[in-house]
């Protein structure tokens, strides 16, 4: 069972979340797909799939999952965004809504989401196929400028994501049985695995489109097997059965490339049998990497069959045999054996055209890198020179040295540079000496990037254990594409710490705050610590312990930060730690530039920690933001980071505008400003948004090495308005707001004693018999108890204000619903209705909120439906074809008043009147005399809507009277306006809170009575000669309005003594449409109360609402004047129908005469 | 199941004790469970409320909270059965808790705690004991100073409710009684 409050926190913070997606789709059906509501779709899918996994919710997080790849195809810009996935992802978040309530509810998750996902696929299916030619069009100048001299296998490029495309489809069926065996060893997570496969099958495919992403495919397809396996770690599974899945995948993905594969298309996969050749040797991943490559060689042999090559078949199949001779003793595979392995796959070599094979080792490199270090590959791009050229130009080589350098398998300096000395001197021909030069000559010629590979790759593999897809993307995001590489090695600093930063958008908001406030101090100390080193190594002067040093400091803080989730954070320390341990190793053959990145990293890492600490403390970001790097760094460097730090503070500045600060008010109608802030941002947050980078990265990143980026695109973390918040139990919330309504209780009765203290001084005083002495220790405490109670009452008063913001919320978080619903409505109605909303920060009780939620609804479907004419019938009374419905809300003294309103055809107050007399709610003869407001009041009756529906006329009523009753519920009321033809209005007005009311004391006898004064009208004056009687009941007229009169007394039999005072008072109360009187003989004035029931458990009483105790400690009834009033309409219905003679008080109810049982 | 039940299992030997708290109205001793009762308070003023039915005098502040008060020999309809606005001296008002809701019954005066060998309970008798209709009472304790009425105060809640209803609680003792025999 998974612990409840975890679950409670998964759904509510969920719900947010899927509110805010709500939001961000409806803004992206209007505006179309911006990468910003793109990336906020994403980031909320991403956090519910993250706690849905955590939680061990299967389903949420494999629907999650699902929409994750749909939203990032939609954002690479790969797939298209249409209405149809549009509306995909409203049905999602509603299933994933449904699916939170479910857990929140029973624990489990129900529904079906078997359906959602194969539609799923479909779209994942379907976007590859256009995505593949609009691709095309972005990858080819890239291709060309970058690679001139190859013959670009351009035809690869774009059929093969055709056929990807198609062989899921196909594979769909077939797979599932592939894994069976799988499955079974799996056991009674056999149906999940399916499920989990399927989502793994879009992934292939996802991936198995793989030009469309990159400059060549091969990245690509290095890519899939590793990442599948890593999603199979993810989630736990056996590594036996990891294998399995794996190879069913990559028979998949061979079956979906297999038909197109040419001899140029085989090239990519051998590059990557010589890149796992390499793993092998290096001793990294064996297992993995041997497999790896029996998949290639069997995907290999099985495209080759086709293209008349039997030697190359045969070459393969010697591989193969080889390989299997090795499978026993996987852990232990000599070098010689690779040795083998690699000249067979240089026999290969014949058979390759000479423009393809020769770029091996330039492709190789690339490939040999790819979601590390693409860089390599665009600088050797322009002009790959062959690792011969290369090694010919060191001092003191001799032709046979090469040869056996290529022989022995090398293929580029890189992987010279990879090895040590000794490994070269071992290759036959090969001198120490020569191959002390070749190292150096490598480290040269691959510069800085020859490191990268070795880092990123074992960066890479060290994820393998907590492996999350999430991860990998970054890896992609960060290393695969060489657009995102400057980010990592080159970039300016400023810029550099931006997509760190830019996590922190999503982060923040529900992060807790004390913790991020240990982790920045966390890291300024850190930085502290590591700035000594690296100024040391900037300085030439260093040695191991330095660098071991440094490495220990970024590994400490990289742990912080993946505890801390900041996930781009955490990898890119990852990747400077394991650099840092890299040039550890080789501090002596290293120059000074190697280490350049120690310098760079450090300024990163502290353009990261200025971002979160500005986005902390937005206010005091200026003294921290640059702590002047000492000395040695230089100036343009530090002049960079100045204008990142300067541009960080401008979140701040935005924070102010209410527009930005919390989600829920991000109300699109409004919110503009953030859209526009988040265009301006987007070019450059995103490491994955492809498309992006693609269009405005590959041309300039060359260039871009060391400039600091323009302001706007550093300005990250625009949302990063904290919402700084925690959870709280609503039932706490409510004791203590019980409790305070008790403070403010005993405030009263503490005044009350002072006053009566002093009382008592002033009588003692006047008193013979008391001494001075006395009198003035009397006057002191009477002093003192005085004061006391004034400070007792600040505070209460101070303590009850407080309480009751706690509870108090924007209804701009129940408007938020609201959009989408009128979406939906007038979809159906097929009509275009444009929403406003105005006032969303009103605030109001949460619980007002709640219960004003299904009215809300109701009303504005009412308005949808009914109130908003059809286009035509619009456009024949001349309005614009779109309808309006305006939400309002605004305070109005203590009540909250929420407006509906439309610009439709209005209530059509004869037909109204029409089905009033039908329905004998109205004597025909009295049509005339019915005022308007009762007319729209019959609509609140119950079952009077109904027929309204059918006719249509009105355009009004349906569930009016559960409005009406739920308004009512929340000491709230409801108000209609209408103009016939231009529309109408529908008020509720609510108190702002539910605990506290306000009252008008009024006291009758020895009675005191509070009335709510939301139901207070007006008070007047009155003399007893104003009162006449119609038929028996004492009415007045007040501005040409008869107003029947009550007498409290009366209504509650209530015995007056002896006394006969005249009322002087007349409140006039309300209550809906209707008016009464109550003849009032004193008046107490105003007070808060707090409601308290009254003996419910004893007897039911009309009338009453409650009880509430005043200061003196007294209780006093609240009247429930709705109740009196309709209890007085109903008396006088019956009374009318009750044969003369029999006249008893209206409200003499017969069920209080007869109540006392037994007697 | 009954007040009474409940007695008769949390008693199931003859050793074990209960304690009662024994109080008086009118020329009457009864007795009730000292666990139901939260306190014993007394008079406070008591606001009354309209429209309820005559037993409910109204409602009292106690500390805070509103609680409604019952006066005992109305619910009970005991012999002495007057209407007074003024109680004597000596008033008490038993607070007792039944699920949660607390409630206070206006009694002449509260003698003592006593403790009641649980086997000494006997079942009510059928007739009416001491004027109460035997719905209201779990059981009875002969004691040396006469016999102790133990009340149910469940029942006397519960059944009031339906009675303030107005429904037809004159005949649903009879045949309550008939069946559970």
């Amino acid at each position: 069972m998974i612990d409840t409050e975890i679950l409670q926190d998964y759904s509510s913070e969920a719900r947010e979340l899927l509110d805010e997606m709500d939001n961000s789709l409806m803004r992206l059906e209007k505006e179309g797909g911006s990468p910003e509501l793109l990336n906020n779709i994403f980031r909320a899918v991403h956090c519910i799939k993250g706690s849905a996994e955590y939680i061990g919710l299967e389903r949420s997080s494999t629907l999650t999952h699902g929409v994750e790849n749909l939203l990032d195809r939609l954002r690479e810009g790969v797939a298209e965004l249409t209405p149809n996935v549009v509306d995909f992802l409203f049905r999602t978040k509603d299933v994933i809504s449904t699916l939170i309530s479910e857990v929140a509810e029973h624990h489990e998750e129900k529904s079906e989401i078997s359906g959602l996902m194969s539609e799923l696929n479909r779209f994942l299916g379907a976007s590859s196929g256009p995505a593949s030619d609009s691709r095309e069009q972005e990858s080819l100048p890239i291709i060309t400028a970058d690679q001139e001299e190859r013959t670009t296998p351009e035809d690869g490029v774009t059929e093969r994501p055709e056929v990807a495309a198609g062989g899921p489809a196909v594979e769909l069926g077939s797979l599932p049985s592939d894994a069976g065996t799988g499955e079974d060893a799996l056991g009674d997570i056999a149906g999940e695995v399916e499920t989990s496969f399927t989502e793994d099958r879009q992934q292939v495919t996802e991936d198995g489109v793989p030009g469309t992403r990159n400059v060549s495919p091969e990245d690509e397809y290095e890519l899939v097997p590793e990442q599948i396996e890593k999603e199979a770690y993810a989630k736990g599974l056996d590594a036996e059965y990891t294998y399995e899945q794996d190879s069913a995948r990559t028979f998949a993905e061979d079956e979906a490339v297999e038909e197109a594969m040419s001899l140029e298309d085989t090239v990519p996969h051998i590059l990557s049998l010589s890149l796992y050749l390499d793993d092998l040797q290096d001793g990294l991943n064996p297992e993995e990497a041997f497999s790896s490559i029996i998949d290639k060689i069997q995907l290999l042999k099985r495209s080759l069959v086709r293209t008349v090559r039997p030697e190359i078949f045969d070459i393969l199949s010697t591989m193969e045999t080889h390989m299997a001779a090795l499978g026993a003793a996987t852990g232990a595979v000599g070098i010689e054996d690779v040795e083998t392995l690699r000249s067979l796959l240089h026999d290969l070599q014949p058979y390759y055209p000479d423009d393809l094979f020769p770029l091996e080792p330039q492709r190789e490199a690339e490939a040999d890198e790819p979601d590390i270090a693409p860089e390599a590959a665009n600088q050797a791009a322009p002009s790959p020179p062959p690792l011969v050229h290369e090694l010919e130009k060191i001092p003191g080589i001799e032709p046979p040295v090469i040869e056996a350098l290529v022989d022995a398998g090398f293929t580029s300096m890189d992987q010279i540079g990879k090895v040590d000395a000794g490994t070269l001197a071992r290759i036959p021909g090969v001198t120490p000496t020569v191959a002390q030069a070749v190292l150096t000559e490598a480290g040269v010629a691959a510069g800085k990037p020859k490191h990268a590979p070795m880092v990123g790759r074992q960066a890479d593999r060290s994820l393998l254990a907590d492996v999350d897809d999430e991860l990998l993307r970054e890896f992609e995001g960060i290393f695969g594409e060489p657009e995102a590489e400057p980010a990592v090695a080159k970039e300016p600093p400023g810029g550099a710490a931006a997509d760190l930063l830019e996590e922190l958008g999503s982060i923040s908001a529900d992060a807790d705050r004390e913790i991020m406030e240990i982790f920045l101090s966390y890291g300024w100390e850190i930085l502290d610590k590591t700035r000594p080193y690296v100024e040391k190594i900037k300085q030439g002067k260093f040695d191991k312990s330095d660098l071991d040093g440094c490495a220990e400091l970024i590994k400490s803080i990289r742990s912080s930060s993946t505890y801390m989730d900041y996930q781009s954070l955490a990898s890119f320390l990852d990747e400077w730690y394991e650099k840092t341990l890299w040039v550890t190793e080789r501090v002596d053959s290293l120059s000074v530039n190697d280490l350049d990145f120690m310098g760079q990293n450090l300024l990163r890492f502290q353009d990261f920690l200025t971002g979160l600490d500005c986005a902390l403390n937005p206010e005091d970001v200026v003294p921290k933001a640059p702590p002047a790097p000492p000395g040695g760094i230089p100036t343009e460097i530090s002049a960079a980071a100045r204008v990142t730090t300067g541009d960080m503070q401008r979140p701040a500045e935005h924070r102010e505008e209410p527009t930005i600060a919390p989600a829920q008010d991000d109300v699109h109608f409004q919110e503009a400003p953030t859209h526009e802030l988040g265009e301006t941002v987007q070019p450059s947050t995103a490491p994955a948004s492809l498309v992006d980078d693609v269009r405005s990265g590959q041309a300039s990143f060359l260039e871009a090495d060391m400039e600091p980026r323009s302001p706007s695109e550093v300005d990250l973390p625009h949302d990063t308005a904290l919402v700084k918040t925690m959870r709280v139990d609503a039932s706490k919330v409510d004791i203590l707001l019980n409790q305070v309504g008790e403070l403010v209780v005993n405030r009263s009765y503490v005044e009350q004693l002072s006053s009566e203290l002093k009382d008592l001084q002033r009588l003692l005083m006047s008193a013979d018999h008391v001494g001075k002495n006395e009198i003035v220790a009397i006057k002191d405490i009477t002093l003192k108890m005085g004061e006391a109670s004034l400070s007792l009452g600040r505070v209460a008063t101070d303590i009850q204000e407080g309480v009751m913001k706690l509870r108090m919320l924007p209804v701009g978080q129940l408007f938020n619903r609201m959009p989408r619903l009128i979406r939906d409505l007038s979809r159906r109605v097929g009509k275009v209705v444009n929403l406003e909303v105005y006032g969303g920060d009103t605030e109001v009780d949460k619980r007002v909120i709640e219960q004003i939620y299904n009215p809300l609804v109701h009303l504005i479907r009412n308005a949808v439906d009914h109130g908003i004419e059809d286009a035509d019938r619009r456009r024949e009374t001349g309005k614009p074809e779109e309808g309006f419905i305006g939400l309002r809300a605004y305070s109005e003294g203590n009540q909250v008043v929420i407006d509906v309103e439309d610009d439709g055809g209005g209530i059509n107050a004869e037909a109204v009147l029409r089905k009033a007399v039908e329905n004998r709610l109205v004597d025909p003869q009295e049509v005339k005399n019915v005022s308007p407001a009762e007319i729209q009041n019959f609509l609140f009756l119950p079952g009077f809507s109904t027929s309204e529906k059918v006719t249509r006329t009105s355009g009004r009523g349906v569930g009016m009277d559960v409005v009406k009753k739920d308004v009512e519920k929340i000491n709230g009321h409801i108000e209609i306006e209408s103009w016939e033809g231009r529309g109408t209005r529908v008020s509720i007005k609510i108190p702002l809170t539910l605990a506290i009311i306000q009252t008008l004391l009024i006291k009758n006898g020895h009675h005191v009575f509070a009335v709510p004064l939301t139901s207070v009208r007006e008070i007047i004056q009155i003399s007893m000669d104003e009162i006449t009687t119609i038929e028996g009941f004492e009415v007045i007229k007040f501005r040409d309005e008869t107003i029947p009169i009550l007498r409290v007394n009366e209504i509650f039999n209530l015995d007056n003594g002896d006394k006969d005072d005249q009322p002087r008072f007349l409140v006039l109360a309300t209550a809906g449409l209707k008016s009464v009187g109550f003849l009032v003989e004193e008046l107490i004035g105003e007070q808060d109360v707090v409601i308290k029931p009254l003996a419910e458990h004893v007897c039911e009483i009309r009338g009453l609402a409650g009880s509430t105790i005043l200061g003196d400690g007294t209780i006093a009834l609240v009247m429930d004047i709705t109740e009196i009033i309709d209890d007085i309409i109903f008396q006088q219905r019956q009374l009318a129908t009750q044969p003369p003679g029999e006249t008893r008080y209206p409200y003499d109810d017969p069920r209080q005469t007869d109540t006392v049982g037994d007697r | 199941m009954n007040g009474r039940d409940q007695l008769k299992r949390a008693t199931p030997e003859a050793e074990q004790y209960v304690q009662m708290i024994s109080f008086s109205v009118g020329s009457e001793r009864f007795g009730v469970e000292i666990l139901v009762v939260q306190e014993i308070i007394m008079m406070s003023p008591i606001t009354e409320i309209p429209n309820s039915p005559d037993f409910v005098e109204g409602v009292i502040n106690l500390r805070g909270n509103i609680i409604p008060v019952l006066d005992l020999r109305k619910r009970l309809r005991l012999r002495g059965y007057r209407d007074l606005r003024e109680y004597p001296q000596g008033t008490r008002i038993l607070v007792v808790e039944i699920e949660g809701n607390v409630t206070g019954f206006i009694v002449d005066s509260v003698a003592k705690v006593i403790s009641v060998r649980a086997a000494k309970i006997a079942p009510p008798p059928d007739i009416i004991v001491a004027g109460v209709q035997s719905q209201y009472i779990s059981g009875v304790v002969h004691l040396d100073e006469g016999i102790l009425v133990i009340l149910d105060f469940r029942r006397i809640l519960s059944v009031e409710e339906k009675t303030a209803l107005g429904t037809v609680s004159r005949m649903a003792p009879a045949t309550a009684e008939g069946a559970a025999r």
